[in-house]
């Protein structure tokens, strides 16, 4: 991955939060503020301080991520973006607190709310696929798998095949692309199954969410099945191809994750998720041991956070940090 | 066209959430606002939207199912069956009685006027008809 694409990288996520920290209409960064107060002298001051943060600690990452391609070392751009990423939760963390203090002076303001109403006979206004569907993709690259293997070992047998299949692919290039489809497609029918049974799939938003993950799993399998397909047809995959393939499948990610979750503005959070402004560490980290949703609608940006009141929030918030350091530290290496 | 049916409990109040749980759903049930043949959300989805543990929804669930108001299917949720109402013990008529009056004393005690109870008491006998004229059908074809 070129230094270029790093610098590129750190400014889109600088014009990421920027827009995402202050979308949803209904939170000032995190915490129930009226309208007119957040639109007042000091709400506005908040959010002048914030971008003026965003704006600065992107500069000052795109510039490190630039000085990277003379200093010759090739980890300094990803440092960079994670770097920026921790720091835009700390400058976001604390607009949190000053909003947190400026609800305070509201009359009745953080005040909690402990009812709950729900709607009994509706059902979700989409369609919500069963662990079949969800699986459906893995199968068909366990089968596209499988017949590559039988192709590449014919009369040979299985592990003749696996063994020749293997050898094929690291020596035309294909390992990294593999390891990246493999990767998506796990994470996405993984985080499907999740979602589907540990978040109130009655919103609006769950229907945006759930759409972007089916659409992250074909994406993969599509390009696992296509890999595997060039592969058997012999075709080698030079270095500059193989950047090519992982920027395009992330940039079709990012567009798949982006458009669904910028639906996120247009929906009110569940009613559960509305009062609970004390619930939320920093206004990034929703925390409640009572609730036992896994996933709950954002208030740092769009779309969907998880519940760290959870066990298994925990897991797999390190498995996904380890997936974004792997492709960032990872994949550049290879060459 | 489905029905715009609401449960409501309030994580505040000293009852436990199981129990505003039955109370509120036996509420719709009696009402004939669930009807037989409608398919409540199941455990897992009703406490996520509650946000209450699972086994408090599916304890509520028991407890309405045994009671022949919930036809409990594994997997599929809980339907609304069709109940007899059983015949009402004169323990049960005299229980509802004391807890009646000991309910009025308590809100007149708390400030209400005999006005304002008698209205709501007026209130809910009007609310109540639509279901006496049915009991009432059911007891002519007994009989």
């Amino acid at each position: 991955m070129s230094y270029a694409i790093m610098v590129g990288l750190t400014v889109l996520m600088g014009l990421l939060y920027s827009w995402t920290g202050r979308l949803n209409g209904r939170f000032f960064f995190g915490r129930t503020v009226s309208a007119e107060t957040r639109g007042g002298e000091t709400g506005a001051a908040i959010t002048r301080r914030y971008l003026a943060g965003i704006v600065l600690t992107t500069a000052a990452a795109a510039g490190i991520a630039w000085l990277g391609v003379h200093a010759g070392h090739r980890s300094i751009g990803a440092g960079a973006l994670l770097v920026e990423m921790v720091a835009f939760s700390v400058i976001f963390a604390r607009a949190n607190g000053q909003a947190r203090d400026l609800a305070m002076q509201e009359p009745g303001g953080d005040a909690q709310q402990s009812v709950r109403e729900v709607t009994l006979l509706e059902q979700p206004a989409y369609w919500v696929p069963g662990v079949g569907a969800i699986v459906l993709p893995a199968a068909l690259c366990a089968a596209a798998l499988t017949v590559a293997v039988w192709m590449a070992g014919g009369e040979s047998g299985f592990s003749a095949g696996w063994d020749a299949l293997n050898s094929s692919m690291d020596g035309q290039g294909y390992a990294s692309l593999l390891g990246l489809a493999t990767g998506m497609l796990t994470a996405a029918a993984g985080m499907l199954l999740a979602f589907r049974s540990s978040a109130r799939l009655r919103t609006g938003m769950a229907r945006y969410t759930v759409r972007a993950l089916i659409s992250l799993a074909w994406v993969a399998t599509a390009l696992m099945v296509g890999l595997l397909a060039a592969n058997r047809m012999g075709t080698a995959i030079s270095h500059h191809t193989g950047q090519g393939v992982i920027g395009g499948a992330m940039i079709v990610t990012l567009g798949i994750v982006l458009w669904n979750q910028s639906r996120s503005r247009r929906y009110t959070p569940p009613q559960v998720e509305l009062g609970a402004d004390d619930r939320w560490r920093w206004g990034l980290f929703y925390v409640d041991r009572q609730d036992p949703a896994l996933f709950v609608q954002s208030r740092c940006g769009a779309g969907y956070t998880l519940n760290y009141g959870r066990v298994a929030a925990w897991p797999i918030t390190l498995g996904l940090i380890a997936y974004v350091v792997g492709v960032l530290f990872f994949l550049p290496m290879r060459r | 066209m489905s029905r715009a049916v609401t449960l409501q409990i309030d994580l505040s109040s000293a009852t436990p959430a199981y129990r505003q749980i039955v109370d509120g759903l036996r509420t719709l049930l009696v009402s004939g606002e669930l009807r037989p043949g409608d398919a409540l959300p199941t455990v897992r989805s009703l406490g996520l939207d509650l946000g209450v543990h699972f086994s408090t929804v599916a304890e509520a669930y028991r407890t309405l199912s045994e009671e022949g108001w919930l036809e409990l299917k594994r997997h599929h949720g809980a339907f609304v069956t069709e109940r007899r109402s059983p015949a009402p013990s004169p323990e049960m008529r005299a229980e509802f009685s004391t807890k009646l009056r000991q309910l009025i004393a308590q809100v007149r005690a708390g400030g209400l006027s005999t006005e304002v109870i008698g209205g709501e008491l007026r209130k809910l006998a009007g609310e109540l008809a639509p279901v006496f004229k049915v009991a009432a059908e059911e007891s002519k074809q007994k009989i």
